[in-house]
């Protein structure tokens, strides 16, 4: 089961509006490398893990990156927060406004809702590990785009945390798979 | 080490006063192992400031989980570690007092902690609110 803790991971703190910066944050949210993706894949794949190792690793993870959905989604948030109609206008998110308003919702950069097409599942624990792997790079790279993009302290902070997080699942990943290919020759 | 920080790790702890951070830069910079942390160009992480004592506090339990949950992950993969064992029992004593600390000051992060009337856990501060 779950039991929420009122905190973040890692704190959200930012004090300028810039929406802009809100609009593009949203694939790491519902975007196919995002955190939304990386939970669900990582929770889903769990139940065929041939061992401890890896139920315990994946289910750990996938916790972790519920985790990372609510700090980007606090990053959006806040980047938006009072926002008026016609500075929402003026960042191109006029589109998005009149579908959800100033909602949240789960969709990439383009306003495409998240699908559970971006995840993997295919009854085989190293294919599986293998696409979790490619995952973290490919979250790993999005965040340096994000970073390349981003001029507020408030939002690289949190990006450099997020972005990091990703290298150290990529290693676990990493040496859980070495590990099995090894121990489960077929 | 490969691309983009792969190491082997079972080199990871060989010395552990060597290859691990203290607390503060691990937070900062998102791993408590020094061999998995790999900055991008120039953006150098700083540690978050905390602005009143709530925030301080509240950073102290942040950091704390953030640390005992890096060495979880480890030991899900290497559950017979006893120095990680170890180290990372020493951090569980340090969370807890931050997290005692932060719920008797300011209130209920956790619902189990909630005993009081009124019942604080609903009106205690929601994570995505800028903190004060």
């Amino acid at each position: 089961m779950f039991t929420y803790e009122k905190k973040l991971i890692y704190p959200v703190n930012i004090k300028k509006k810039d929406l802009k910066m809100a609009s593009v944050i949203y694939c790491q949210y519902g975007g196919p490398n995002g955190e939304l993706a990386a939970a669900l894949r990582y929770f889903n794949q769990r139940y065929s893990m041939p061992d401890d190792r890896g139920k315990a690793l994946l289910t750990d993870i996938a916790t972790e990156e519920f985790g990372h959905i609510e700090m980007i989604c606090t990053m959006i948030y806040q980047l938006m927060r009072g926002a008026t109609v016609d500075e929402i206008k003026e960042a191109g998110l006029d589109k998005m406004y009149a579908q959800t308003g100033k909602d949240l919702f789960p969709q990439d950069n383009n306003g495409v809702p998240f699908t559970t097409a971006y995840i993997g599942a295919t009854g085989d624990f190293i294919a599986d590990l293998y696409e979790d792997m490619a995952a973290e790079q490919k979250a790993r790279a999005t965040y340096e785009n994000l970073l390349d993009l981003a001029t507020d302290p408030d939002v690289i902070q949190p990006l450099i945390y997020l972005r990091e997080r990703e290298i150290v699942h990529y290693n676990l990943f990493k040496e859980l798979c070495e590990q099995y290919e090894k121990e489960y020759k077929k | 080490m490969n691309y983009y920080g792969y190491v082997d790790y079972r080199t990871v702890l060989d010395n552990q006063s060597m290859n691990v951070f203290h607390a503060n830069e691990a937070f900062t910079k998102g791993t408590i192992f020094k061999t998995l942390y790999i900055p991008y160009k120039n953006f150098l992480p700083k540690q978050p400031v905390a602005l009143t004592d709530k925030q301080k506090s509240m950073l102290e339990v942040q950091k704390y989980c953030s640390v005992c949950h890096d060495f979880a992950l480890y030991l899900d993969v290497f559950p017979n570690d006893k120095n990680v064992i170890s180290l990372r029992n020493e951090y569980l004593e340090k969370y807890e007092k931050a997290l005692d600390n932060y719920q008797s000051k300011y209130g209920s992060i956790v619902s189990s902690n909630a005993k009081t009337v009124p019942y604080d856990w609903s009106s205690t501060d929601w994570p995505w609110e800028v903190t004060k």
